[in-house]
Order: structure tokens, then C-alpha cells, then sequence
């Protein structure tokens, strides 16, 4: 194949992929069954009474009485009360809530899951995929090369240099 | 999603039992799979330039979703296989295995409802997840290197 041919199409597909990215954002919430953060976001009081799952940084918490507050992103972002709020997690982690939404920004939890304990496990979830990323490109590079003439990757001990 | 070093331990595992079968499947291809790990992980690519900012200045909906799933793996993979010069067919199969690997391992994470991401995009399905850890689990990481190395160790 054509070397303008192989990289035309290959930009043809990574485009592709960005533009299902439109479809994808512009279906999403039809095709959830709970209420989404865009939607809660942008318009809380339309979704009282409703099951929501949501992903929110924890900005405080009350071990006694069981509560915490969480920081919820859309477009802009909400801060939501919820009760019911049993696990360990610190300030500044995150954490997904599935519940009801209740008046005033309150939410009854149902299930709670730990994303991240407290900021360090967000930096050590970085920190461990850039090593990947480090191990993914030493690997490929010591069997693989980019052999400019022919504008692709080559493995490594191809004669024509 | 898991971290990316567990992707590739995980990935380079099972690439190299599929090789033990597959006589094409040398370490130089093996090498070609760990990379296809990483296509799923592209939806990172949301920290450098943000999805919301784009969708707002292009005054469309925009989400990088899409690149997570296993459609996204195969349109991936196909874009990359034709960055080789030669063998491109053996390269996009070993890429989309170390893709799909990846989504597969990532739809086994934890979620409040019991159900994955719409992984399987352009169905609009969350399949069911086992719930078996959460990313930032350094345990996960300790599985990952544990498969890797018994699979190392009987190659």
C-alpha cells in the first residue's frame, strides 16, 4: 500500500474514533438508567426522588454522624450532601455514589465505592501507569524501529538500515 | 481503568500463552501486543486537552469515551497497524489483543450499581462486572506481577 494511502487512512480512522466520541456523548444519557452528573449538575431539582450514580471528590466528612459532602463535576460542578456515608476514605479522595437524590442537594446512599482512598492513591495511580508507559515504549523500541525512508515501524536488524 | 503497568503485565501474560499456540506470535510481535495495551488508556488523552473545553468551543457533545471501549480498540489498532511498514495484519491482531485485553480487564472493575461502562459501544449495554477491585488497589498491581511472572517462568 501507498505510504500516503496507509497514513491518510490512518488519520481517516483516528478521526472516526473522535468523531463517535460526538455520537457517544450526545446518546449516553438516553441510554443510562440512572440520572448522570451532567444532568444532576445542571439541573438538580428535576431529578429529586431519582436513582443516581455519581463520581464526586470528598470535600468533608463525619465519621459519627455518617455524612460526607462531595464535590460533583459536569458542566459546572454541585456540592451534594449524602447520608449513609460508611466508608474510610479522606478528604480529597473520590468516590462513587449510587443512591437517591433527596431536596436541598441531599443524597440517601445505597452503595458507596472508594475510588481513591485520599489524593496519594490518585498520584500512585499516575505514577504506576507512567512506569507502564516507560516499560510499553522500552519494549516495543527493542524489537521495533521507525525507518523514516518508509515513513513506518521496522523491526530492528532489517538489513536496508 | 487498572493502572497501565498492571495492563501490561496482565497483557504481556496472556499474549505470551496465546504464543505458546501461535507460532507467528515472537517476542517482536508479543512487543507489538504490550503496545495495544495502552490504546484503551488513550482516553487519558482528556488531561491534556479536556473534552467539556472541546465540546464547548465546537458547541457539540464530545466525550472520549468511545476510545475505551473494544470499538474504539479495533478502529485504534487499525490506525496504528498501518503505521508498520510490513505485516500489518499480524500487527493489528496483535494490538487488538492487547487492547481488548485491557477493556476486558478494566470491565472487572468495581461500580456502585454493579455495572461496567458501556464497554461494548455501539451497544448500548453495561454488562455486569464482578466488582473485583478498584484501580488505585495496589494489590491489583501484586496480582498483575504475580500472573506475569508465573507465566515468565514456565514460557
Amino acid at each position: 500500500m501507498k505510504t500516503t494511502w496507509r497514513l491518510g487512512i490512518a488519520v481517516l480512522l483516528l478521526l472516526f474514533v473522535l468523531a463517535s466520541g460526538v455520537h457517544y456523548d450526545a446518546r449516553e444519557e438516553h441510554h443510562r438508567a440512572q440520572s448522570t452528573a451532567e444532568e444532576v449538575v445542571a439541573d438538580y431539582d428535576r431529578y429529586v426522588g431519582e436513582k443516581a450514580l455519581l463520581f464526586g471528590t470528598v470535600e468533608a466528612i463525619d465519621h459519627e454522624q455518617g455524612t460526607a459532602t462531595i464535590q460533583v463535576e459536569g458542566s459546572s460542578s454541585i456540592q451534594i450532601r449524602v447520608s449513609g456515608f460508611d466508608s474510610d476514605v479522606s478528604k480529597g479522595g473520590t468516590v462513587q455514589v449510587y443512591g437517591t437524590l433527596r431536596p436541598d442537594q441531599e443524597m440517601d446512599a445505597e452503595k458507596i465505592v472508594v475510588v481513591n482512598q485520599d489524593p496519594g492513591a490518585r498520584y500512585y495511580k499516575y505514577a504506576v501507569s507512567a512506569l507502564g508507559a516507560l516499560v510499553i515504549l522500552a519494549v516495543f523500541f527493542r524489537d521495533w524501529r521507525i525507518n523514516w525512508s518508509k515513513l513506518g515501524f521496522v523491526p530492528r536488524g532489517d538489513d536496508d538500515g | 481503568m487498572a493502572d497501565l503497568l498492571t495492563h501490561v503485565l496482565v497483557g504481556y501474560a496472556l499474549l505470551t500463552v496465546l504464543s505458546w499456540r501461535l507460532d507467528w506470535l515472537t517476542r517482536q510481535w508479543i512487543a507489538v501486543g504490550i503496545a495495544g495495551v495502552a490504546i484503551p488508556d488513550l482516553v487519558k488523552v482528556d488531561l491534556l486537552v479536556d473534552a467539556d473545553r472541546v465540546g464547548a468551543v465546537l458547541d457539540i457533545p464530545f466525550s472520549y469515551d468511545p476510545i475505551g471501549t473494544l470499538f474504539g480498540v479495533l478502529v485504534i489498532a487499525g490506525a496504528i497497524a498501518l503505521l508498520f511498514a510490513e505485516g500489518r495484519r499480524r500487527a493489528y491482531a496483535a494490538l487488538v489483543a492487547g487492547g481488548s485485553s485491557a477493556v476486558l480487564l478494566d470491565g472487572l472493575r468495581l461500580y456502585a450499581d454493579g455495572h461496567a461502562g458501556f464497554w461494548l459501544y455501539p451497544l448500548w449495554w453495561r454488562p455486569p462486572t464482578p466488582g473485583w477491585y478498584v484501580s488505585s488497589d495496589p494489590r491489583v498491581l501484586v496480582v498483575g506481577a504475580v500472573i506475569a511472572g508465573v507465566v515468565f517462568a514456565l514460557d
